[in-house]
């Protein structure tokens, strides 16, 4: 009997184990076009395909300009599993070009976070959801129930446009944190500040999306500030 | 003089703004439209197609500017037989002011290759055969003598209505050499021009056709067709050898997102040059019909294809006859960068006449069994770079001999060979 009740709570411990080490899956890779190189956390590096399920923590590499990755989130992304909409997607992920990135944090469950190292993201993310991180080489930022564009690039900086919802842009460079709002964009250069927010119009037809605004690079006014 | 705007304009500017502010468009909800479309698209996916118009219809709601669920809602309703709503759903999108994007990708593509590859029997004879070596000077080509080559590619594919919706009409031009060191005369050039339509689309982007790939649109529809017609040029040595005029069809329906038919249909009309060398008996019209049945394991560059085909070969008395012939393909990703192909195949040769004995007009017709394999190894060093290693094995029997102690016209080869490609 107490051999029975050992054995039992071994194996309960075992399983228990096995859960916390499972990868967790925080969505799938819908579209992906031609070829994009997966690093899950703890497994080998392969090649993603269409339908693959993305892990947390699973960094990406899209390379070519034609390269393009779209990411369907699902609730268990914030961790918040009930929905009363029908929707199991709680968020959208487009990934064009050359780009780096992380989705999702391997060591912390339930923090919906992304950093995103080069390239051009798009981001939509539904109301009502947590808040997503978006960590940059530039900047740390929180984006809440939005739709926004990412341009992160070495030479440009980070390059943040919010067309729906608030997302707060906090430099690594120090400084206060910035509330970019629906309509504005702001561009935090290599080691500095951000720009103050300025309205999109008219910045749309930089195509943020279609190409990299290296014209932005006009606006980062002055040499980058060392750290305050 | 002061002036006063009148009253009755006061009113009516004050009815503008109200009006303006009532019945104004609601302002368009994007984020939640993205997720709707991404549900409906997931939908479509896996053949729910009633919820993934519930969907689609729901974001392009939330977002009237974006045509492409309004595009892929009249995809959604083409499936279902709705075709006069999805008429019109299509056309809808396309007057929205962000219409359905269109896969563009440029007006040309293009790929350039080299290789080395050692090639241990390249006369195709049998190891214990001499025979005299074609030209003056008597020389002797033994069978065992192999030979080291170098070969270049150069593909090229134009498409003019590139930044069209649908239907890719292309033109392809693929030329390649190949130099072998010591044996100059079996250096094979080839000329193949092409002009395909594709239709449908695949994940991958392209779809392969017995005259070369063609462009065709990223997606994975249920059915995709490609219809292809052109001409090659062949010149063994500094002579020419041979050339053809090809048409070909190939219709794919993917039955489940694990599975897919693959039907290819094949005419080429052949002429062999006459001359000491070659054998214009050989010439003729071939027609083919193949059928393959492809499973993919977890993606579109996972696969496993197993098929079967047949060739009716006319020709001369003694080069008509028919081949039936087993295939199978697996294409597997190893890791980073780092994919697999293998490939098999075994053919079976009927000639029709005793004529095709050719050392005994009155033995059996000749009938030959080969069988292929083949190992590649790609790197993908960049998006555009790709390095090849590639070994391949062929084996012939013959049921024809050469004469009483001498070998059948049977041989053994295997090349190994090595290369790159660059995307253009």
């Amino acid at each position: 009997m107490r051999a029975a009740a050992i054995a039992n709570i071994a194996v309960l411990g075992i399983g228990l184990l096995g859960t916390g080490v499972a990868a967790e899956e925080i969505g799938i890779a819908a579209v992906v076009k031609p070829a994009v190189h997966a690093f899950p956390p703890g497994e080998p590096a392969r090649d993603l395909a269409a339908k693959n399920p993305i892990t947390r923590g699973m960094k990406v590499k899209l390379e070519g300009r034609d390269a393009f990755l779209r990411v369907d989130f699902n609730r268990a992304f914030g961790c918040k599993r009930i929905t009363l909409d029908g929707r199991r997607v709680s968020g959208v992920l487009k990934i064009l070009g050359p780009s780096d990135a992380e989705l999702g944090d391997s060591s912390r469950s339930c923090e919906p976070k992304v950093r995103f190292s080069l390239g051009r993201f798009f981001l939509a993310l539904l109301p009502g959801e947590p808040p997503i991180d978006v960590d940059t080489p530039e900047a740390a930022a929180g984006v809440k129930g939005t739709l926004a564009r990412f341009l992160v690039d070495p030479r440009v900086g980070t390059f943040v446009a919010v067309d729906e919802g608030v997302v707060s842009v906090q430099a690594r460079a120090g400084g206060d944190p910035v509330e970019v709002e629906a309509g504005q964009w702001v561009v935090i250069p290599p080691g500095g500040l951000p720009t103050r927010p300025a309205p999109t119009h008219g910045l749309d037809d930089l195509n943020i999306l279609g190409d990299p605004p290296f014209q932005l690079r006009d606006f980062t006014t002055g040499p980058p500030r060392p750290p305050q | 003089m002061r002036r006063t705007l009148p009253s009755w304009l006061l009113f009516a500017l004050g009815f503008a703004t109200l009006a303006s502010g009532s019945f104004a468009a609601p302002a368009p909800r994007r984020a939640e439209a993205e997720v709707d479309l991404a549900e409906g698209l997931d939908a479509l996916d896996r053949g729910d197609t009633l919820a993934a118009i519930d969907w689609l219809e729901r974001a392009a709601k939330l977002d009237p500017e974006k045509g492409t669920p309004r595009y892929r809602q009249g995809i959604a309703l083409l499936r279902l037989g709705r075709t006069r709503e999805a008429a019109v759903e299509i056309e809808a999108s396309l007057a929205t002011p962000q219409p359905q994007p269109v896969d563009d990708r440029g007006l040309w593509e293009g790929t350039v290759g080299l290789s080395a590859a050692e090639d241990s029997n390249p006369h195709l004879l049998s190891n214990n055969l001499s025979l005299p070596a074609p030209g003056p000077g008597g020389k002797v080509i033994r069978g065992e003598e192999s030979d080291a080559l170098a070969r270049a590619d150069l593909r090229l594919g134009i498409y003019p209505f590139h930044a069209g919706e649908g239907q890719n009409l292309g033109v392809t031009l693929e030329t390649r050499r190949s130099f072998l060191f010591n044996f100059g005369y079996l250096d094979l050039g080839q000329v193949r021009g092409a002009i395909q339509l594709a239709l449908g689309s695949d994940p991958q982007g392209f779809v392969e056709g017995p005259l070369g790939s063609s462009r065709i649109s990223f997606d994975g529809s249920r059915f995709t067709a490609l219809f292809q017609a052109g001409g090659a040029v062949y010149r063994l040595g500094n002579d020419p050898y041979l050339h053809t005029f090809d048409g070909a069809a190939v219709l794919g329906v993917r039955e489940t997102p694990g599975t897919s038919t693959r039907l290819d249909l094949g005419y080429s009309d052949r002429h062999f040059s006459g001359g000491p060398r070659f054998d214009p008996q050989r010439s003729g019209q071939n027609l083919s019909l193949g059928l393959s049945q492809l499973f993919y394991f977890g993606g579109p560059n996972r696969t496993l294809r197993l098929g079967a085909a047949g060739v009716d070969r006319r020709a001369g008395s003694a080069f008509a006859g028919s081949s039936l012939e087993g295939n199978g393909e697996l294409a597997w990703p190893l890791g980073l960068r780092l994919s697999a192909l293998l490939e098999g195949r075994a053919r079976r040769d009927r000639y029709h006449r005793p004529e095709s004995n050719l050392f005994d007009p009155t033995g059996p017709p000749r009938h030959d069994t080969t069988v292929q394999s083949a190992a590649t190894l790609v790197w993908a060093a960049s998006a555009r770079l790709r390095w090849m290693l590639r070994g391949a094995y062929t084996r012939r029997n013959s049921n024809v001999d050469l004469g009483d102690g001498l070998p059948d016209l049977g041989y053994r080869r295997t090349v190994i060979s090595a290369g790159l490609s660059w995307e253009l």
